[in-house]
């Protein structure tokens, strides 16, 4: 009861600031004790006017003014007495009591006895009981404020008096007649100065009466008066714009209160007040200050139960959730550990609602629950990950992942996110969810910033998947395989150090590989190669040597290439491994060559080719490509460039398959460079190795046509008769090869050699299958033709010179085989042959008649015998004379059947030495044309 | 440059100077005429190649003109090419000029090779531009005698032949009288 009244004072003191009743409270005024002040600290004025009135008291008693400077005398000694009494107890020098107060009492009571009519009689009741007061002479106080009441019901001072006497009844523990004293004020409304104090006054007096439903009542229409502006802090619930002595006033009240329902000992009942009164704003405190009683107390359940009333009447209030994390300490405090658990599911499943509370009520606020939330979501996903662990129950994980995901959900950017995240991952793994597993896996591995676990994170990720596709049926396996692939190669590329990487990698790229997923396997490889990773040899060269033969099969050649090259860089040199390499990257540079040709840039194409004996020069292609390479030059008519090829080819590769090509090429690009003898060789070669024997046929005509071109006659005549052994049928061809073997002689004086090849031909074209065929018979006929000139010019060369006889003898034996040949020359029938074999014969006789004119003239014959040796040889030679115009004019007679040949012109010329006067006739020419004309 | 493709094998010769100009159809253009000379002086020289070349230029320069082509016919028939003489003196005679030595000398080309009749169409042609002319005659003459065994009408050419030259050829007698005597023309002779 002592806070209260101190607590009163203040009000009281504001309230009296306006009168003359300053000072103290009335209970804390000291026993007056008059001492000496010393003037000159002292109002001086205000002694004087004391003094002067003092003076005025003198007047007689019926002096109209004496009363009144009465009532001024007292007041001014009061109001002096009351200064100088704070004064020395501000100077710690009050001692005994203060001469003024029992002064002015002494003037006021002899005002009352002396003028009971005074028209201020109530005002002087008032100062009176005041300087009773000040002296502790509280009886007489009251009973002079009682007198005021009764008999001035209108003073200016009604309200206090009743304050006053309620205040000492209630002291007193007359608490009937208090809180009449205390309603009397409050029947005067709100405005009195009073009103608030007697109404917190008039509460506890109530609650002493044991009235607690009216004393409730009056408690909250106190609070609903202080609270009428208020504003609350949303965290706490305290009003936040209140005063420290307001704030006292309305603590005491809702102590009040609180004592109220504390005995009643029922939430109900709260809520049910509260409901009555609209659960107005303020409401929370009551249920706030009720709980903390009991939490004071240790009533740790009532505590609870009170949070838990609240909370479930006024869920929609920012004071629900703070009342709900006092709930959970509630049950903490009671040891209650399940209520924690589904206290705190409670707040975050009903009360705590980010976005709203933080439009709502700020950050702070927002920040305040989120703190709890983070803790209780990180609570509640272990409780039940651990509740899983033991009993495995279906319940407890669904529990744990909702947690977890709901804890990552708000709180991603938490420093345990990564901890919890991989927990979840780790639960989802546990119960054989593989996809949401891996899924997490990944988000733990590549959603964070690099730590610690990212890395087992990402490699668990690939092992779910894996657990996936273990028991994938064929509808999902591809996308699974697909997801576990793409986590793969994140793995690779995000953890290039990690000693996992290779093996994972190679394992699923050669898995895909196998499989013929090409583009999965190439991208995982591409992530192990991209150079971020220290790989140790074998794996280095495995992938290369992989990733070379993806995309070689994709016609990537120019990228197999690279890969294959890199492959080799690996392994040991003329090893198997560097050998397959090698013959991969040679055949990816073919392939490459093969591409550009096509497109026709055969140029490049041959580089490329030739770039294969560089790089690749232990490959199986080498030989091939340089073979091509000469093809293709040959197109180009890089007739140097390619012979050097096919040279090198031929004697490089003796035993390739393509060696037989080889001498058709070389001979090409012999002829094509004008060297004819080479040529002529590689024809033979093509003659030896060609497997058709059509070809072999042509090639060993050309070999010996070439050497023929070329003058080498010895390899000529060795060739076209290599060419006759080896293909004895006959045929226009070997006719055609008889002749130039005859011709070859001939040019070469080897007449016997010839004439041996002529005879050959003319008794060849009398096999059956040639007799018919023109072109060989007309070839005979120049055979035998030749054959004829020979014996004519051996005919024509024997001279008749002594012996005659002999000679003579001898010439005309020659001329018997010269006639026989152009006998036979004839037989065949062709115009120009028999007009020369006709020329050839008159020719003979004319010769014969000549050389028989010309003979050597026997030189033991006189005159007369050797005129008679003349007539006898003119006798001798001139039927052959004869013969000889016979026959050349039965040559000329051709003409009129159409023929007229050179021979025949011969025929004319002989006929015009043997005739002159019919034959020796020749047209005149003009001359020069000088005319344009 | 303009190149046209060559008739004659020796043509090929001529590019490197002979394809510049167009061809001219002026017959006696003064440049014509002059080139022609040229070309004769140089024939006449017995530089027979040279002469081919620019009579062969001629021809391509003024194919209308014969001469040009008459004289490629000798000159070719003297280098033994016979196939460019012929196809020679084919062209110089199918432009019909009105020259008895062109006509003449294409008629002994043609005998040579064997083409009597042409040869006797060309010679008939030149007694035909020039009557008075004596070598077509007797060239006739031989052809009739010698080659078609004609003798009437070769007695006729010859005849023909000694009196456009006056009588003066004694061999010319010589023949007409042995031809007549072998034919039993013996009589008429002496006419």
């Amino acid at each position: 009861m002592r806070v209260l009244l101190l607590g009163l004072a203040i009000s009281f003191l504001m309230a009296c600031s306006g009168s003359k009743y300053g000072g103290d409270t009335l209970s804390q005024l000291k026993p007056e004790k008059m001492e000496v002040v010393e003037p000159q600290a002292l109002d001086v004025s205000a002694l004087d006017t004391i003094e002067s009135y003092r003076k005025l008291t003198d007047f007689p008693a019926d002096n109209p003014f004496r009363p009144k400077a009465m009532h001024r005398l007292a007041d001014l000694l009061l109001d002096y007495g009351e200064e100088r009494e704070v004064k020395l107890v501000d100077a710690n020098k009050l001692e005994g009591d203060i001469g003024e107060y029992a002064e002015s009492i002494q003037i006021y009571e002899d005002l009352l006895s002396t003028y009971p009519n005074y028209p201020a009689t109530d005002e002087v009741l008032y100062q009176l009981a005041r300087a009773y007061d000040k002296t502790s002479d509280l009886d007489r106080s009251d009973e002079l404020l009682a007198r005021l009441v009764n008999e001035f019901p209108h003073s200016q001072h009604i309200d206090e008096a009743q304050f006053r006497l309620g205040e000492s009844y209630f002291l007193q523990g007359e608490l009937a007649q208090a809180q009449q004293a205390y309603q009397a004020v409050l029947d005067q409304g709100q405005a009195g100065p009073f009103y608030e104090h007697v109404l917190l006054k008039n509460s506890w007096t109530l609650y002493k009466r044991d009235q607690l439903d009216t004393a409730l009542e009056s408690f909250f229409s106190l609070l609903a008066l202080k609270f009428s502006a208020a504003k609350f802090d949303q965290l706490s619930g305290e009003p936040s714009n209140i005063g420290k002595a307001d704030m006292e006033v309305v603590n005491d009240a809702l102590r009040g209160m609180t004592l109220i329902f504390s005995l009643k000992n029922d939430a109900g009942e709260l809520d049910k007040f509260s409901a009555r009164y609209g659960s107005p704003r303020y409401n929370h405190l009551v249920y706030l200050r009720l709980a903390q009683l009991f939490h004071g107390g240790e009533r740790f359940r009532d505590e609870g139960r009170i949070y838990q009333a609240y909370v479930t009447a006024n869920p929609n209030t920012p004071y629900a959730a703070i009342f709900q994390l006092h709930l959970v300490d509630s049950f903490r405090h009671s040891r209650d550990y399940d209520h924690v658990i589904q206290a705190k599911q409670d707040f975050l499943n009903h009360l705590w609602h980010p976005e709203t509370d933080r439009r709502n009520y700020g950050v702070k606020y927002d920040a305040h629950l989120s703190m709890f939330a983070s803790a209780f979501l990180n609570d509640l996903s272990e409780y039940y990950h651990s509740r899983y662990q033991k009993n495995k129950h279906k319940n407890d994980y669904d529990a744990a992942v909702d947690w977890y995901q709901r804890y990552l959900s708000h709180f991603k950017s938490a420093s345990n996110s990564i901890e919890k995240h991989f927990l979840l991952a780790e639960l989802l793994y546990e119960r054989n969810d593989y996809q949401a597993a891996g899924k997490e896996y990944e988000h733990v591995a590549y959603q964070y910033q690099m730590h610690g676990r990212a890395a087992e994170a990402g490699y668990s990720a690939i092992l779910s998947y894996q657990k996936l596709l273990e028991g994938a049926d064929d509808k999902n396996i591809d996308n699974w395989r697909r997801l576990q692939r793409a986590s793969a190669v994140k793995f690779a590329k995000t953890f290039p150090e990690d000693s996992r990487v290779p093996n994972t990698v190679m394992v699923l790229a050669n898995d895909d590989y196998e499989r013929g997923e090409m583009e999965a396997a190439k991208q995982l490889l591409e992530a192990l190669l991209d150079g971020t990773q220290t790989l140790d040899k074998t794996i280095s060269y495995s992938a290369w040597l992989m990733l070379g033969h993806i995309t070689y099969q994709a016609e990537d050649y120019l990228r197999a290439e690279h890969a294959y090259q890199s492959a080799r860089k690996f392994v040991v040199a003329y090893t198997p491994q560097a050998f397959e390499a090698e013959e991969w990257q040679a055949a990816s540079i073919y392939k490459q060559a093969e591409a550009v040709m096509q497109r026709g840039e055969i140029r490049a194409g041959v580089d490329m080719l030739l770039r294969i004996p560089l790089v690749a020069p232990n490959s199986s292609v080498v030989a091939q490509a340089k073979f091509d390479a000469a093809a293709e030059l040959i197109s180009l008519e890089e007739w140097q460039q390619a012979t050097n090829l096919l040279e090198q080819f031929q004697g490089t590769y003796p035993d390739h398959k393509l060696q037989s090509e080889v001498p058709t090429k070389l001979a090409f690009v012999y002829m094509k460079q004008g060297r004819t003898l080479d040529a002529a060789y590689a024809y033979e070669q093509i003659a030896i190795h060609n497997k058709d024997r059509e070809v072999q046929q042509e090639a060993l005509l050309q070999a010996a046509q070439l050497y023929h071109e070329a003058e080498n006659y010895t390899k000529a005549t060795q060739t076209y008769k290599h060419y006759l052994n080896r293909y004895p049928d006959l045929d226009l061809q070997t006719f055609e090869v008889r002749q130039r073997l005859a011709d070859i002689y001939a040019q070469q004086g080897q007449l016997n050699s010839r004439d041996h090849w002529l005879k050959d031909i003319i008794k060849q074209a009398k096999s059956s299958g040639f007799k018919q065929n023109d072109a060989v018979q007309y070839m005979a006929s120049t055979a035998a033709f030749t054959l004829a000139e020979r014996s004519y010019a051996e005919f024509e060369s024997i001279e008749l010179v002594e012996p005659i006889r002999e000679r003579l003898a001898q010439k005309r034996r020659k001329m018997e085989v010269a006639l026989s040949a152009y006998e036979q020359v004839g037989s065949y029938g062709y115009a120009d042959y028999v007009s020369a074999s006709t020329h050839r014969v008159g020719e003979i006789y004319y010769h014969l008649s000549q050389a028989l004119f010309n003979s050597e003239r026997p030189d033991n014959l006189d005159d007369e015998e050797m005129e008679q040796y003349e007539i006898m040889l003119e006798e001798q030679a001139y039927p052959f004379e004869e013969k000889a115009i016979d026959i050349l004019e039965s040559n000329i007679v051709r003409i009129r059947d159409g023929v007229y040949n050179n021979w025949i012109d011969e025929s004319i010329s002989t006929l015009a030495e043997l005739l002159p006067a019919q034959y020796a006739k020749r047209e005149e020419p003009s001359e020069v044309i000088d005319a344009l004309h | 440059m303009r190149c046209i493709k060559p008739v004659f094998a020796i043509l090929l010769v001529l590019a490197l100077f002979g394809c510049s100009s167009t061809p001219k159809n002026a017959h006696h253009s003064s440049t014509a005429l002059e080139q022609y000379q040229s070309a004769l002086r140089t024939m006449k020289a017995g530089k027979t190649d040279d002469a081919i070349a620019r009579f062969v230029q001629m021809s391509l320069d003024y194919p209308s003109l014969a001469g040009s082509f008459a004289n490629l016919g000798r000159l070719y028939q003297k280098k033994g090419m016979l196939e460019e003489a012929g196809e020679a003196f084919d062209k110089a005679v199918a432009l019909k000029p009105q020259s008895v030595k062109i006509y003449n000398n294409a008629g002994i080309f043609y005998r040579s090779a064997g083409r009597f009749d042409d040869a006797e169409a060309a010679y008939l042609a030149a007694i035909e531009i020039a009557p008075d002319e004596a070598e077509p005659a007797v060239n006739l003459a031989i052809l009739y005698d010698m080659y078609l065994n004609r003798p009437a009408d070769a007695i006729q050419y010859y005849k023909r032949y000694l009196l456009l030259s006056g009588d003066k050829h004694e061999k010319v007698k010589l023949w007409l009288a042995d031809l007549q005597r072998r034919t039993g023309a013996v009589a008429n002779t002496s006419q």
